[in-house]
C-alpha cells in the first residue's frame, strides 16, 4: 500500500491498548489477530470496523500480553467489542485491559514493563 | 465493583477477584436457597478480602412462582426475579420485595410498576456473550427498548457479568465501555455499573439489621 504524506492536523490519534490474555491453553499471534478482527467485524459490522482502525502492534507469548492499536474516536467500541471474545481457538478466554496511553513508549513503560518485572 | 448476579464462587471458589476490580461478589442461588452452602462460602471468603453477599434468583413461569419465592425474602440479601411470562413480570413488578428483575425484559406497564415499587432491572453480560448473529441483535435491541424505558420511568438499572466461570468475568472499563456502547451515557454506565450494584447491598443489609429509631429501639424492616 502506498503511504501518503499527511499534515499533522490531518493525523489519526491513536490510542494503545495494552492487555494481557487469560487461556486455558497458549495462543499464537495469528490466533489472537483473527480472533480480534472477528470480534470486531461481528459486533461492530464492517463500517464500525473501519472507523475502528484495529491493528495488533506486539504480543508476547510469554506473558501472554501485548499492544493493541486503534482510533482514538472508537476506544469505547474497541474495549466493548474485544470484551466480547469468549474464547480463541476452541479454549475459553478473558481479554483483559491492563490501560490505554497515546504512545507506545509510555504504555510499554507503564502497563507491560511493570507487568514483566 | 459489585457483582451481584454470578455463580464462580459455589464453582470455582475464589479466583482472583482483585484483578478484575471485583470487591464484592453475589453467592448465586436458583430457585432455592441453601444457607449451609452460603455460610461455606461466607468462610471461606475471609481469607480472600472479597464481600460476599447471598442472591437468589427464582424462574418464575406464573405469579404464584413470585409469591413462593418471596417466601425467602429474609434469608437472602438479593431477590431476582427472572419473569418468563407478562403475568409473572407483573407480580414481580408489583412486590416492593423483589428486589430486581433479571435478564432485563420488561414491558411498558410492567415498567411503571416497577418504578413505584423500585424495582431494578439488570442487563446481563452473559445472555449478550453466548449469542451471535441475529440473536444478538435482536437482545441488544431489546436491551435498548428496556434502557428507554428506564430513562422514561426512572428505573434503576445496573450491570452484571453472569458469569459462571473466571473466564466470564470483565472489568468494569469493560463492562462501562459495552453498557456504553449499547446506548447509556458515561454517567449512566458508571452508575450502572460503579455505583448500583453497590448501592443495593448496602441497602438490602441496613433494611435486614434493622433501623435505629432510637436509641435502644431498632425495628426490623
Amino acid at each position: 500500500m502506498v503511504k501518503f504524506k499527511v499534515k499533522p492536523t490531518l493525523k489519526e490519534n491513536w490510542r494503545y491498548i495494552s492487555f494481557e490474555l487469560l487461556s486455558e491453553n497458549k495462543i499464537s499471534e495469528k490466533q489472537i489477530v483473527s480472533e480480534m478482527l472477528n470480534s470486531i467485524l461481528s459486533f461492530l459490522g464492517e463500517l464500525g470496523a473501519s472507523n475502528a482502525n484495529l491493528w495488533l502492534i506486539e504480543y508476547d507469548s510469554k506473558t501472554s500480553s501485548g499492544i493493541v492499536r486503534c482510533s482514538n474516536k472508537a476506544l469505547t467500541e474497541v474495549i466493548a467489542s474485544l470484551a466480547t471474545i469468549t474464547s480463541i481457538g476452541g479454549s475459553r478466554t478473558t481479554f483483559r485491559v491492563l490501560g490505554v496511553s497515546g504512545t507506545i513508549k509510555k504504555t510499554k513503560d507503564k502497563y507491560l514493563n511493570r507487568k514483566r518485572k | 465493583m459489585y457483582d451481584i448476579h454470578n455463580s464462580v464462587i459455589l464453582k470455582e471458589g475464589f479466583p482472583d477477584f482483585e484483578s478484575y476490580g471485583i470487591s464484592g461478589a453475589g453467592v448465586l442461588f436458583r430457585n432455592s436457597f441453601k444457607k449451609e452452602h452460603y455460610e461455606t462460602a461466607k468462610e471461606a471468603s475471609k481469607n480472600s478480602g472479597l464481600d460476599i453477599f447471598s442472591v437468589l434468583e427464582v424462574n418464575a413461569d406464573k405469579s404464584g412462582d413470585v409469591k413462593i419465592a418471596l417466601k425467602n425474602r429474609e434469608s437472602v440479601d438479593i431477590l431476582m426475579i427472572n419473569a418468563k411470562s407478562p403475568r409473572a413480570m407483573r407480580a414481580a413488578t408489583e412486590s416492593s420485595l423483589v428486589d430486581v428483575i433479571s435478564h432485563a425484559f420488561i414491558d411498558q406497564s410492567s415498567a411503571a410498576l416497577a418504578s413505584k415499587n423500585s424495582v431494578a432491572l439488570e442487563i446481563n453480560l452473559a445472555d449478550i456473550l453466548e449469542l451471535t448473529g441475529i440473536k444478538r441483535s435482536l437482545l441488544i435491541s431489546k436491551i435498548k427498548f428496556n434502557l428507554l424505558l428506564a430513562r422514561k420511568y426512572k428505573l434503576d438499572i445496573f450491570m452484571t457479568s453472569g458469569a459462571s466461570s473466571k473466564y466470564g468475568l470483565r472489568q468494569p472499563r469493560q463492562m462501562m465501555a459495552l453498557a456504553e456502547v449499547l446506548g447509556m451515557s458515561n454517567a449512566e454506565a458508571k452508575r450502572a455499573v460503579m455505583g448500583f450494584p453497590k448501592e443495593l447491598v448496602e441497602k438490602n443489609r441496613r433494611k435486614h439489621s434493622g433501623v435505629t429509631v432510637k436509641e435502644g429501639i431498632t425495628k426490623n424492616g
